[in-house]
């Protein structure tokens, strides 16, 4: 019996004339754990924005319980207990997790004074009835990823909500941390919750969904149970055609990366204040055609380190070198200038600027003939902008704000900046993150091209798959230290690299 | 895309007229309100301006030191700086303009002219780089550092103007005249209008080159938009915070010096007073575009000149016209500030 | 933000500015002017440097002229209020003149002539009328400055005699104060001058503590000023600072002292506080000048002095509260004064300053 029913939804983007939603019918039951999937640009955000009050549809109907409501606002979504997590966390980080699920529908005492204890109970007992691991007293600020998940799922089970959304929830996790969260969500289903899960990770479909809804070009194209599409079938729905899955490890398994250094970390390390180093004695080198992979579970040093590299963040001890030259605590100005190329995991607010043209996004880095004494060559910027927009296939205007581009067109815009700088060493992290797997595996082939040219590659990645599928060597960080550096020699395993991640083994 | 661009334009050109019309109207209502013979009182406010030459010099010659202050303000709103001190500043600029005309008698008129004007900017400048340098060194809130910072330097000035610079033959609290060499021409004579104008529309050209033409103005730009990106792409952040502030004064100070140069030719107390609030109005109409600016403070100027016109021809008193200018100028403030919380909070969403 | 589009538009509006420019330039001159035909009005502009609400003497000027034109009902009065920005009295004053429309244009304060001289300049048939003011002679304008070493002399007179008498709030220290708002030559070349000199005459071993307040609004600061001179021994205060003189007369009634006021009749302010008023019949002189320039009589490029001979400057003698405050020794000797200055027993000239 279906328990909320979307009917004949049709949104039109007037601004970028875009139909995302085209005579949408989608049906959620009770209990159940339905799958969204589709490409970047598909619908799938759209259509759930519409149910969760965050936009209108130009046409169509919902109905909860065979009556029809109307949902104008996130705050008439709540009253209809739906929940919304979306991919980027909307928490406020000074706060405690406790005040962070309350906020909004506080206990009261004597009509004005939050009650603290309260209120720390109420999120104690809702930890425990669904095994959650949050301590209700920290601060949302220190939490990793996955805590900040589990607050903002608590949040929507502190309401009441009996409908929850939830955007691509792994593409931020680590393996484990992904199990214990379908944990989560298969026991919150038995507590009478249905989940509507958008996400393009086919194994997680496959391992998780009771059913999954397909959709392509702003329409459904069919709903099935488990098992009846397979992760072939399911990625010709998703895609329209059939895609090449990882084309096997490493090509360069076993070789082995001797002499000639182009980077090199020695011994660097971060404290702040007297807690454990954030970094500790990391030790790390890229050698030319190498493409070298540090991976690790969130809050262990990753960001930390791609800070370090990038030269964003100075360290407290150790060296970073460039082809022998000591660079340690350079401005990133300086490490510009030597010719890095760095793809951050933070692309929206690190790698762009979404205010800024595409234009001037693209320009950021000052190649030669951008600017003449000064003055900018327009000329010259022109035709290289056209040129990266052909050759990415970037679809915008470049003199408008990047924020009216989709998602996927900002993620190139990204890429494309970075790839054309002319350098022998260039730094990814989590270079797949918010990409389909058409993008994504246009990205790997890019970083396989650096390789074959003989240029160095360090790839932050917390996916142990493109770990796997790239790196030559990996390094592995626990608690900020290297627990382990394995060579991808072909008999490397996610179950030993997981091992290593969670600290089981540490290596000396 | 490309028509939603010009859609887009056309309806924020289309925005800031419905504003600017509805505000005029808003004192049109006023003025029916408070005067006696609303009749003639709404005639002069809007036609006074255009009545003769001598009312639209002077309406012009008003724009000027609104659009060196435009400019000034516009320029640190791309980096994201918000200058509260250009009340201070411009005045500073004034009182060494005068001051270093006066100290000059025997001076070629035009190395004199400019050497005065160019150490009253440079005074100015510097007052508001402080402030740049007070963010960057000790992370000093620079929108409050630069409004203390200028009321402060509005009393000194004071001082100077009332005390040590005063004519002690007038009764006026001002010094002394310049010497007349130094007065810029006259264009439109009986009215103060004087080739400044031409200097102020120089400077928005200058300075929209330079936002938009430049390595250096891109990179404030992007300074602006998202300190973190541009630190990433390899821009020294810093420096741009203590510049844009010092090149923000530099152009309030060139407000006060024209003023003196042009039209006062001496600094009286409290002459520029306004000047530099109305600058923050100017950019906020402009939308922080240069060459908006120009447009921007002539309508602040014919505002200004419609009440003066209004209170000469009518029973408008100073008090009405003052109200009048006060709630046109608080109709497009908050207008344009809401709009631009409203942009903001649609682009975090 | 798309440049070309913008810069498009402002280059429309440029051209159209240009345009309006133009068509004014063209016209400016040979278009049709407002003369002065055979109107019958004569038409008064009273010019106030500051706004009227609040000032004694701005009052009495507008009254003077509003009178003028209640005697003959052809005079029409136009009141403009300048405001206090001192910058745009020159262009407000130009603005006027540029009219064509006022026969006569009639301001009080010192600065006024000065401000005027260009505006004289450029329109060289606009006559000026300026009370409390002088000037080298124009040939457009006429002066009329108060002898306020007269009015000095007299308020100084008396505060000398409440000084060195045995009044309740009085000491022995023999000291007599006076705050100014700030300096101007008025202050530092008759009133300062006038007040020692009549100090003097009460007492020479009078010293008298001169201190300018630096605005003519801080009451709370003049309230601490005359705090700070009465502990030093002052005990009679003449206070010239606008607004600021509720701070003064405050600080007075606290300590029980004494306070001299200037320009008007203000006893009941502050009933035996106050202890002496000077005044200006400003109305008088305004309305008698406008008068005589309507009918054509008045001489063009005179500065005129005048003062308690004239019956312009006047001491208020006649109220009750001074007689209730003063002891009748005192206002005797007062009225002695007066009788001089105004038999001409006793002169005291205006400084060469005002003479140039």
């Amino acid at each position: 019996m279906a328990y909320l029913t979307m009917e004949n939804i049709t949104r039109f983007y007037r601004d970028n004339h875009v139909l995302a939603n085209s005579n949408v019918d989608f049906e959620l039951r009770r209990n159940e754990i339905h799958a969204l999937v589709g490409e970047n640009g598909a619908g799938k955000t759209t259509l759930m924005k519409i149910l969760y009050g965050l936009e209108q549809p130009d046409e169509g109907r919902i109905f909860l319980n065979g009556s029809e409501v109307f949902i104008r606002s996130p705050l008439d979504a709540n009253r209809y207990g739906i929940g919304m997590v979306h991919q980027h966390f909307r928490l406020i980080p000074d706060f405690t997790a406790a005040e962070n699920i309350i906020f909004g529908m506080e206990p009261k005492r004597r009509l004005f004074f939050l009650n603290r204890r309260e209120a720390e109970e109420m999120v104690r007992s809702i930890s425990d009835q669904f095994g959650f691991d949050v301590d209700p007293s920290a601060v949302v600020k220190n939490m990793t990823v996955g805590e900040k998940q589990q607050v903002e799922i608590m949040r929507m089970l502190y309401r009441n909500d009996e409908t929850l959304i939830l955007d691509e929830p792994t593409s931020v996790l680590t393996g484990r941390q992904i199990e214990s969260l379908f944990y989560t969500l298969k026991k919150l289903t038995r507590a009478g919750k249905s989940i509507i899960l958008i996400t393009h990770k086919l194994n997680e479909v496959l391992s998780i969904a009771d059913r999954v809804s397909v959709m392509r070009q702003g329409k459904v194209k069919g709903t099935y149970r488990r098992g009846e599409v397979d992760k072939k079938e399911l990625s010709q729905l998703i895609f329209g055609r059939d895609v090449q899955f990882f084309a096997g490890r490493g090509v360069s398994s076993g070789h082995k990366f001797a002499g000639k250094k182009i980077f090199e970390l020695k011994n660097v390390s971060i404290r702040s204040g007297d807690i454990k180093p954030l970094l500790d004695s990391i030790c790390l080198s890229v050698s030319p055609g190498e493409i070298v992979g540090v991976t690790g579970a969130a809050g262990n040093g990753l960001r930390e380190l791609e800070d370090v590299v990038s030269g964003l963040r100075d360290l407290s001890g150790g060296q970073v070198f460039y082809h022998g030259e000591d660079i340690t605590n350079f401005s990133v100005h300086k490490f510009r200038e030597k010719g890095f190329a760095y793809v951050p995991a933070d692309r929206m607010k690190r790698g762009s600027s979404l205010q800024a043209s595409l234009k001037q996004n693209l320009i950021i880095i000052n190649h030669d003939g951008f600017s003449r004494f000064g003055i900018l060559n327009r000329r010259r910027i022109n035709s290289f902008v056209s040129k990266k927009l052909r050759q990415f296939s970037i679809d915008g205007n470049p003199d408008l704000p990047l924020h009216l581009l989709s998602g996927g067109n900002i993620q190139k815009t990204v890429l494309a900046r970075e790839l054309s700088i002319e350098t022998d060493f260039i730094i990814f992290s989590e270079p797949t993150w918010g990409l389909d797997s058409a993008a994504g595996e246009y990205v790997y082939k890019k970083i396989r091209t650096h390789r074959d040219k003989g240029k160095g590659v360090l790839l932050f990645s917390s996916n142990l798959d493109e770990i796997l599928g790239l790196a030559d060597t990996v390094f592995v960080l626990f608690h900020g230290r290297i627990a382990g550096r394995l060579d991808n020699d072909g008999s490397l395993t996610k179950e030993l690299v997981g091992t290593y991640m969670l600290g089981l083994e540490i290596d000396e | 895309m490309n028509r939603r661009e010009k859609e887009n334009i056309i309806v924020s050109f289309w925005g800031v007229l419905l504003v600017l019309g509805a505000s005029l109207l808003f004192a049109a209502v006023l003025i029916f309100l408070l005067s006696s013979e609303p009749l003639p009182a709404v005639k002069y406010f809007f036609t006074g301006p255009f009545l003769s030459r001598y009312f639209f010099g002077n309406m012009l010659d008003a724009a000027v030191p609104l659009i060196f202050t435009g400019l000034g303000i516009s320029l640190a709103f791309k980096a994201s700086l918000f200058n509260l001190g250009g009340e201070g500043q411009i005045y500073m600029g004034a009182l060494v303009t005068t001051v270093v005309c006066l100290a000059l008698p025997e001076f070629n008129g035009l190395a004199g002219g400019l050497t005065a004007l160019a150490a009253g900017s440079l005074a100015a400048g510097l007052l508001a780089a402080l402030s740049g340098y007070l963010k960057v060194k000790w992370n000093v809130d620079s929108m409050i550092s630069s409004f203390l910072l200028s009321s402060a330097v509005v009393y000194g000035v004071n001082f100077f103007i009332t005390g040590y610079f005063k004519d002690p033959s007038s009764s006026l609290l001002s010094t002394p005249f310049i010497d007349s060499r130094y007065f810029l021409p006259h264009l439109m004579n009986p009215s103060t209008l004087s080739t400044s104008i031409f200097f102020a529309l120089g400077g928005a050209v200058i300075i929209y080159f330079l936002l938009y033409r430049t390595r250096w103005g891109y990179e404030m730009t992007m300074c602006g938009l998202n300190p973190e990106f541009a630190r990433y792409g390899g821009v020294n952040v810093s420096s741009y915070v203590t510049m844009p502030f010092f090149l923000s004064g530099l152009m309030h100070g060139l407000g006060g010096g024209f003023a003196v140069l042009g039209t006062y030719h001496m600094s009286i107390k409290g002459f520029t007073s306004g000047m530099g609030w109305g600058g923050i109005a100017v950019a906020l109409i402009a939308k922080n575009n240069p060459l908006g600016v120009i447009p921007a403070a002539l309508f602040f100027a014919y505002l200004n000149a419609g009440s003066k016109a209004a209170m000469l021809h009518t029973d408008v008193t100073f008090e009405v016209a003052a109200v009048v200018e006060a709630f046109v100028f608080f109709f497009i403030t908050s207008e344009v500030i809401f709009s631009f919380i409203r942009r903001k909070r649609r682009s975090l969403l | 933000m798309n440049i070309k589009q913008k810069s498009k538009k402002t280059v429309f509006l440029a051209v159209l500015l240009a345009a309006v420019t133009t068509v004014l330039f063209l016209n400016g001159c040979s278009g049709k002017k407002e003369t002065k035909a055979a109107d019958s009005t004569y038409d008064v502009a009273v010019f106030v440097p500051g706004v009227v609400a609040g000032s004694p003497l701005y009052e009495q000027m507008v009254a003077g002229v509003k009178q003028a034109a209640a005697d003959k009902s052809n005079i029409t009065v136009k009141v403009l209020e300048a405001g206090f920005n001192q910058g745009e009295w020159k262009e407000k004053l130009m603005s006027l003149a540029a009219e064509k429309k006022y026969e006569l244009i009639v301001s009080e304060n010192g600065a006024m002539p000065y401000v005027a001289l260009p505006v004289a300049e450029a329109f060289p048939e606009q006559k000026f009328l300026f009370v409390d003011a002088v000037i080298k002679p124009q040939k457009q304008m006429y002066t009329l400055l108060y002898n306020q070493v007269e009015e000095g002399y007299l308020v100084g007179y008396l505060g000398g005699l409440i000084t060195k008498s045995s009044m309740k709030g009085a000491n022995t220290d023999l000291k007599i104060g006076i705050i100014a708002g700030q300096e101007f030559p008025a202050m530092t070349q008759m009133i300062v001058p006038g007040y020692k000199k009549g100090a003097l005459a009460a007492d020479p071993r009078i010293k008298v503590d001169y201190r300018v307040l630096g605005n003519w609004y801080d009451a709370n600061k003049a309230r601490e000023l005359a705090k700070s001179m009465i502990d030093s021994g002052v005990d009679v205060i003449l206070t010239i600072c606008g607004g600021a003189n509720q701070g003064v007369i405050t600080a007075a009634k606290e300590s029980g002292v004494y306070v001299l006021y200037f320009d008007s009749e203000q006893y009941a302010l502050a009933p035996g506080t106050i202890a002496g008023c000077v005044t200006l019949t400003q109305k008088e002189a305004v309305h008698k000048l406008v008068l005589e320039a309507y009918s054509g009589t008045l001489s063009w490029g005179t500065n005129r002095i005048v003062g308690v001979k004239e019956g312009y400057v006047r001491f208020a003698e006649d109220n009750a509260l001074y007689k209730k405050t003063v002891p009748e020794s005192i206002q005797s000797r007062m009225r002695e004064k007066v009788q001089a200055l105004k038999d001409g027993s006793l002169v005291l000239p205006v400084p060469e300053f005002w003479k140039n």
